[in-house]
């Protein structure tokens, strides 16, 4: 009975399979509503399934472009890129962090108790433990884990950094660029939009390995390489210039100088040099206001005597005066109740323009401003291109101070202190940009530092910009003749101690050279340091058809107050050695016997 | 039929071949199942083919990949060198260089000089 009965067939009720029908209805139709919001709408719990989905699929990279290069004229690279390893951790997967981190310690120069904060800090998926390390550094660190190979956790990331393989050399020039590739000085800030490039983009799917999967549809913009540059600068010239420099502020304990070379009749920047320099590779350990400004084109001081060049061009030029022309030089004279005196207070009796220039002599020099007159002074003074800049391309230029006759810091004696560089002030390439118009003939140029901009493959030269004619041919010649004898006096100041004679002399053995000294005061306060001058030197060489300009300013020398004796023996050694350079033949009729021996 | 009257031994050879011809759709004829399993065999060669050629493209890009990478490798490398170049030719470097090889500088005295007069026009130069 028994076995009958286990095998009849389980009695369900007509309820409980409803119950169950339904159950699995429900579960049907729970699951097809999930399926519906998967499918369809791609959603669970709120979260777009697509969205993570393509955040993990899609790969979203900036192609950084490469910042250009700039060199010197004769090809030398100035400023590049290089790559250096960075050392990154991610801090859950380090082991054994203590020992990492006393071994890293003496590798990246950082102190262990730092490591070893950044080794354990688990709740950061990534850290920078240290930026750009040399080579044998990362070599280093490559092989320092158990297995021979990176220790877990630690990542070398290349990374590019703007290098300076030329040191402190031009570092006013070329500027600097910061960490991030911005150009903030000099090149590097002035032509930051042509040699930083366009970033570029690449979208497109990526495997688990992160790697661009090739068959996948993709979007691609290319970046764009920053232009490279090449600059004016000649090296050697700004060698010379840098060692000149160097050795006279050290002699005289001035605070600082400037020296620029410019070609007169193209406007090229051959050399420019300010100190003291600095290391554009360590710009951040050095303070801001000596790598954000260069004092060849933001500075401003009074030229002193040096400007008399352009007052007497100026008065040949508008015909008050020519070279015959006379006033008399007491030595003092009194103007709208002051005195105004010559540098050494003592009269020189009748000056042509010429003579003015030689004794340097203030109370002449303010003669003939008066003969020029106001409206002509100025307007050649604008002419000139003082009072504004003179558009180089360098970051940073100062327009210089000129006291108009409009303004409101006019009073009639400014003329006759402006006729011998006082009461207006200028910047170094402002103040050589107007001697090299007296020096080419007449024709202001723009000056210009970068000779060639090369953007891929395509190079464009920077051609020579002529603003305005300023002077005729016929008033340079009579400067010139005027500055090259004043270039012959100066020169017993360096060739009196060698060869004992303190006549007259070539300055630059073997070549007729222009030169006009100045002694400027220092404005404080309202009226003048009595504490410090600038001694400075204006000139070019050869005298006929020249091939350099050149200004030497030196800041508040202790020794010696004179342009003369400070700024004269670097301009003479700039221009001796530069004539050599330049492959110039000295003509021997132009050697005093007494120099032919000593040199 | 197409056999007429025509004793066996005596049919025509054209004629044969036109029989034979007339019978021949029977072998290409396709019903419904020979279309289906043509046309599955046709879809599995061509996805086999398009697998192949994705497969190949998407190794290529990886090799491509690896390329590209050793070519950024080798542009750094190059410019590392640049840099050391341009270090050592600095003037500074260069100057002490020659010094410590027992050179010095010229005195102006010492220099001689060749001017060479060129003939008027473009000058070519010659070997």
């Amino acid at each position: 009975m028994a076995q009958i009965a286990s095998s009849r067939p389980v009695g369900i009720s007509r309820g409980r399979i409803n119950v169950i029908l339904l159950i699995s209805l429900l579960l049907s139709a729970l699951t097809v509503r999930q399926l519906v919001t998967i499918q369809v709408y791609k959603q669970v719990g709120g979260r777009d399934l697509d969205a993570r989905a393509q955040a993990e699929l899609q790969m979203h990279v900036v192609l950084q472009p490469r910042r250009g290069t700039i060199y010197d004229r004769n090809g030398a690279a100035m400023a590049m890129n290089v790559y250096n390893d960075s050392l990154y951790v991610e801090p859950p997967r380090v082991e054994d962090a203590a020992k990492l981190a006393i071994v890293l310690a003496p590798l990246i120069g950082k102190d262990v108790e730092t490591i070893l904060t950044k080794l354990t800090e688990t709740e950061l998926e990534w850290d920078r433990l240290a930026r750009w390390l040399p080579d044998e550094v990362s070599a280093k660190i490559k092989t320092l884990g158990p297995d021979g190979k990176i220790p877990a956790g630690l990542h070398l990331v290349p990374e590019a950094r703007r290098a300076y393989p030329q040191g402190d050399f031009a570092a006013r020039v070329v500027g600097v660029a910061n960490y991030e590739g911005d150009g903030i000085s000099g090149i590097e800030g002035f032509y930051n939009s042509e040699v930083k490039g366009i970033t570029g983009t690449l979208q497109a799917e990526q495997d688990a390995a992160q790697r661009q999967i090739w068959i996948a549809p993709q979007r691609l913009v290319e970046p764009q390489d920053g232009a490279n540059l090449t600059l004016t600068i000649d090296s050697t010239v700004q060698r010379v210039i840098e060692s000149a420099l160097a050795d006279a502020v050290i002699k005289h304990n001035a605070e600082g100088g400037t020296v620029l070379v410019m070609d007169p009749n193209s406007g090229e920047v051959l050399g420019m040099a300010s100190y003291p320099s600095f290391d554009p590779n360590h710009y951040t350990e050095i303070e801001p206001d000596l790598y954000n400004h260069n004092a060849a084109v933001t500075d401003v001081y009074e030229p002193g005597s040096t400007f008399k060049v352009i007052l007497a061009a100026i008065g040949m030029q508008v015909g008050a005066f020519n070279a015959n022309t006379t006033v008399d030089d007491p030595g003092c004279v009194q103007r709208y109740g002051w005195p105004i005196c010559n540098w050494n207070s003592a009269g020189n009796g009748p000056l042509t323009p010429g003579k003015m220039l030689q004794l340097s002599s203030n109370v002449a020099a303010l003669q003939f401003a008066e003969i020029i007159g106001r409206e002509n002074f100025y307007k050649y003074v604008r002419l000139f291109g003082y009072g504004q800049p003179t558009g180089i391309d360098l970051a940073g230029e100062g327009p210089g101070i000129v006291n108009w006759p409009i303004g409101d810091d006019w009073s009639d004696i400014t003329l006759n202190t402006n006729s011998y560089g006082q009461s207006i002030s200028v910047t170094p390439i402002q103040h050589l940009t107007a001697i090299s118009t007296v020096a080419n003939g007449g024709m202001l140029m723009t000056p210009h530092v970068v000779k060639r901009i090369c953007k891929a493959t395509q190079c464009e030269d920077v051609a020579p910009r002529p603003v305005r004619r300023v002077l005729d041919q016929a008033v340079t010649d009579e400067i010139r003749g005027m500055l090259v004898e004043n270039s012959l006096s100066y020169a017993p100041v360096v060739w009196g101690p060698v060869t004992g004679s303190y006549a007259k002399m070539p300055l630059v053995p073997g070549f007729r050279v222009t030169a006009k000294t100045g002694t400027s005061s220092i404005p404080l306060n309202g009226g003048y340091d009595a504490n410090g001058t600038i001694g400075s030197v204006v000139g070019w060489a050869p005298a006929e058809n020249p091939r350099i300009a050149v200004l030497v300013k030196i800041d508040r020398p202790k020794d010696d107050p004179w342009g003369l004796n400070t700024a004269i023996p670097v301009y003479q050694k700039v221009t001796s050695e530069l004539m050599t350079y330049f492959r110039m033949p000295p003509d021997p009729a132009l050697i005093d016997p007494l120099q032919a021996g000593q040199q | 039929m197409a056999m007429t009257g025509c004793p066996m031994g005596e049919a025509l050879p054209l004629q044969h071949a036109r029989e034979r011809r007339v019978q021949h759709p029977k072998y290409f004829r396709l019903g419904a199942p020979g279309l289906i399993a043509g046309s599955v065999i046709t879809v599995c060669l061509l996805s086999l083919l398009y697998l192949a050629q994705t497969g190949r493209v998407a190794t290529r890009g990886y090799v491509l990949q690896e390329l590209q990478a050793d070519r950024v490798g080798l542009l750094r490398e190059a410019e590392q060198f640049e840099y050391r170049i341009a270090a050592a030719n600095r003037l500074d470097s260069v100057e002490a260089r020659a010094t410590a090889l027992g050179l010095r500088r010229a005195a102006p005295a010492q220099l001689r000089y060749a001017t060479i007069e060129l003939p008027p026009g473009p000058v070519v130069a010659q070997r």
